[in-house]
């Protein structure tokens, strides 16, 4: 008689609960982190091999963001609102942490697709790819970030203390954007119109979010849209905190980012269960 | 029997109340129980029954997988077998019978719509050889990556890196990229890594087919390694041969569901016949919208043709016979002017239409001689007492002549086939006979010295 015998049943996970989907993809994360590595080395190291700028891509991408809404600005076409700090600075830095949680909505929606190429020969966890995507999104961020600040500091830019806790005071923005991207990736492996839409949704949302302006001084629908955007508080809360080194919102941003987290609970179950309905539909 | 049972979910064990058991008695590894799998055929229907089977399973709203929706199929029906430590079970089939369906089931790649699979320790599978490789990584570093990915941990792959790198035999190219590789040394490369995973139950889909020969030699003694250290083989391969080698056991799959689980000598010989008759099955199903001639010969309607084929003893249309039997081949038509003496021939030639591999004609050594016929239908009907044909289709043709006059009166290459059968014996080659071995062995300076 064998112990430690291994069963597959059709709806098998559909009888897990939250907790224990929750606990299942934690523990296989941990698990599997040997794999996570060797995936994220694979993929965020050689990303760039073939190419002259190699790891450069990850800076030059918000750059050109920021010279833009720069010259936007230069040309009176912006109006950003009253601050006391460097247009140029606000924005860069406001940029790069919407790039961040652009990034890991994208990343998070690969959470399937990141197997591609081996999800149809070999069994694993296919949940662990989202931490392995999200760990490559915050490594661009990282890199992005000592880049920004580097600039910031030879400018003589005044750094808030708080500044330096950028890379923890993401961490809401980056668990929501994991509960969104986790979401739509079941569903862009059926239709791959999710992915198309997200792309656009990304985009527009940022207009609705204060990424290159203040959200004072705003008034009408513009001030009520942008007092519903959640992500009006996560990315402005994280960036006022970076930038000033304080934010009117602090409550609002401690709910959201609890509300985040349970999001993500949610969308893990969802992915847990759901991904055996459409695992097949990738081939 | 009812006993605690652990589910496991991934490879993450949940303990569950006490359910229905999943145990294993004696040396069993493999349980797979009514196992069925269905899949979509449109695009369309796919995604549409993709967005509400999962929107429905999280909101815990049940849902028939049992039955099937407009659109589906089931790509495996009721499996049922079982698989002991240390044997090697082979799988069979024609393209499209679920065998690699079964595979990414047991493999756990794909989720089961209505059965069981239960199984102890761990699995590998062998689906495709270098999953994940990555052309600008190194050998060394694909090593790792794969490994890995195949479910190795780092110090694993550590201990076997010497043992994986001699296996594949890429030399210097181990510190190159291998997008620099060419694909044989991909491929060893990547079978090398699978081969070291030493799992309790290896499942391997068609990969030995890979590589230069003496690659593949390796490949098989390394397979026979597997066996004898008493793990569990399943062994999917078109490559009857190495089916043959391999496997004590084998399972014929066909359109889904399993025809045969049995002694492999006895599969395979029944594996060759399916093959067989799903050909006949084509030519004849194809036979309707072809031409019944190929190329036809007829003088105006003197003597017209009616019908050709098989007969069995009892005088019934046959399309097939098997090796070493008696064969009787008819052939109606019709007089429609008296005919001082006529004859026939006919030829069964191959499956390619081009060997006369049968030929006889009914004048032949004056045994026959049919006189003075007056109009009617007839059957002439010719039976060889044991055809010596090899299992396989076959094609008839047949020449109606005048005796007395040499005149042809109808003459036809048709596309009338008939099959084969091979019966208890692996049989190839047109023409079937009884044969015998031996082995001497020939002394330095030539002469034999006996010994068999």
């Amino acid at each position: 008689m064998h112990t430690g015998i291994t069963v597959y049943e059709a709806h098998q996970r559909r009888r897990t609960g939250m907790l224990a989907a929750v606990c299942i993809m934690a523990a296989d994360a941990v698990r599997c982190r040997e794999l996570i590595w060797q995936l994220f080395r694979r993929d965020f190291f050689m990303q760039y091999k073939k190419s002259f700028l190699g790891l450069g891509w990850i800076v030059l991408s918000p750059l050109l963001g920021f010279a833009s809404w720069v010259f936007m600005n230069a040309a009176g076409v912006l109006n950003p609102g009253t601050m006391d700090f460097p247009y140029p600075a606000f924005v860069i830095i406001s940029t790069t942490l919407w790039g961040f949680f652009s990034n890991c909505v994208v990343a998070a929606s690969r959470t399937l697709k990141a197997g591609q190429g081996f999800i149809d020969q070999v069994h694993y966890p296919h949940h662990t790819m989202l931490v392995k995507e999200l760990l490559q999104a915050y490594a661009n961020f990282l890199i992005s970030f000592v880049f920004v600040s580097v600039l910031l500091l030879c400018f003589g830019v005044n750094l808030h203390a708080l500044y330096w806790a950028a890379p923890v005071l993401v961490v809401p923005m980056l668990v929501f954007a994991a509960a969104i991207g986790l979401t739509a990736s079941i569903i862009t492996v059926v239709a791959m119109d999710i992915e198309k839409a997200l792309g656009y949704l990304l985009g527009f949302l940022m207009f609705l979010t204060p990424v290159v302006y203040t959200a004072e001084d705003r008034t009408g629908i513009v001030k009520a849209i942008l007092a519903l955007n959640p992500m009006t508080y996560l990315h402005g809360c994280a960036r006022d905190l970076i930038v000033f080194g304080r934010t009117a919102g602090a409550d609002v941003f401690l709910g959201l980012t609890l509300s985040a987290f349970l999001l993500l609970l949610l969308s893990m179950k969802w992915f847990y269960v759901a991904e055996e309905k459409v695992i097949e539909k990738m081939f | 029997m009812f006993v605690k049972r652990t589910a496991f979910v991934g490879d993450f064990m949940i303990m569950k109340p006490i359910q229905p058991a999943v145990s294993f008695e004696n040396d069993s590894v493999l349980r797979v129980e009514n196992l069925h799998k269905k899949f979509c055929r449109t695009l369309r229907h796919s995604m549409y029954y993709g967005v509400a089977d999962s929107v429905r399973s999280v909101l815990g709203v049940p849902y028939g997988t049992d039955r099937l929706r407009n659109n589906e199929f089931w790509a495996l029906e009721d499996i049922n077998f079982e698989l002991r430590r240390g044997e090697a079970l082979g799988i069979i089939g024609a393209n499209g019978s679920g065998k690699s369906t079964l595979l990414r089931l047991i493999t756990g790649i794909f989720p089961p719509d209505k059965g069981r699979i239960a199984f102890a320790g761990r699995i590998g599978a062998l689906i495709a050889v270098g999953a994940g490789f990555h052309p600008h990584m190194t050998g060394r570093e694909n090593i790792y990556l794969n490994g890995t990915i195949l479910g190795m941990k780092r110090r694993e792959i550590d201990a076997k890196l010497d043992e994986i790198i001699a296996f594949a035999d890429i030399g210097d190219f181990l510190e190159a990229p291998i997008s620099t590789y060419s694909s044989g040394m991909r491929v060893r490369l990547g079978f090398a890594i699978a081969v070291h995973c030493e799992p309790d139950i290896l499942l391997v889909d068609e990969v030995l087919s890979v590589g230069d020969l003496a690659f593949r030699n390796k490949s098989m003694r390394k397979m026979r390694e597997f066996r004898a250290k008493a793990n569990a083989l399943i062994f999917i391969s078109h490559n009857l041969d190495q089916i043959r080698v391999l496997c004590d056991r084998v399972i014929i799959m066909d359109h889904g569901r399993l025809l045969f689980d049995g002694d492999s000598n006895e599969g395979l010989i029944r594996y060759e016949n399916l093959c067989k008759d799903m050909r006949v099955a084509a030519i004849n199903r194809d036979a309707g919208n072809r031409e019944l001639f190929r190329q036809r010969h007829s003088d105006g309607g003197r003597v017209a043709f009616v019908d050709l084929g098989l007969l069995n003893r009892q005088g019934e249309r046959v399309f097939e016979v098997g090796a070493f039997e008696e064969l009787r081949v008819f052939l109606d038509f019709i007089i429609n002017e008296e005919s001082e003496e006529i004859f026939f021939a006919l030829a069964v030639l191959n499956e390619a239409k081009n060997i006369d591999c049968l030929w006889s004609k009914s004048n032949d050594r004056n045994r026959h001689r049919f006189r003075n016929i007056s109009p009617g239908r007839y059957r002439a009907v010719v039976t060889y007492k044991e055809h010596h044909l090899g299992p396989g289709v076959y094609f008839i043709n047949y020449h109606i002549m005048n005796g007395a006059t040499g005149e042809s009166y109808d003459h036809g290459f048709t596309n009338v086939s008939f099959s084969v059968k091979s019966h208890g014996h692996f049989e190839r080659g047109i023409v079937l006979s009884q044969d015998s071995w031996e082995l001497e062995r020939i002394p330095p300076g030539g002469g034999t010295a006996g010994g068999s």
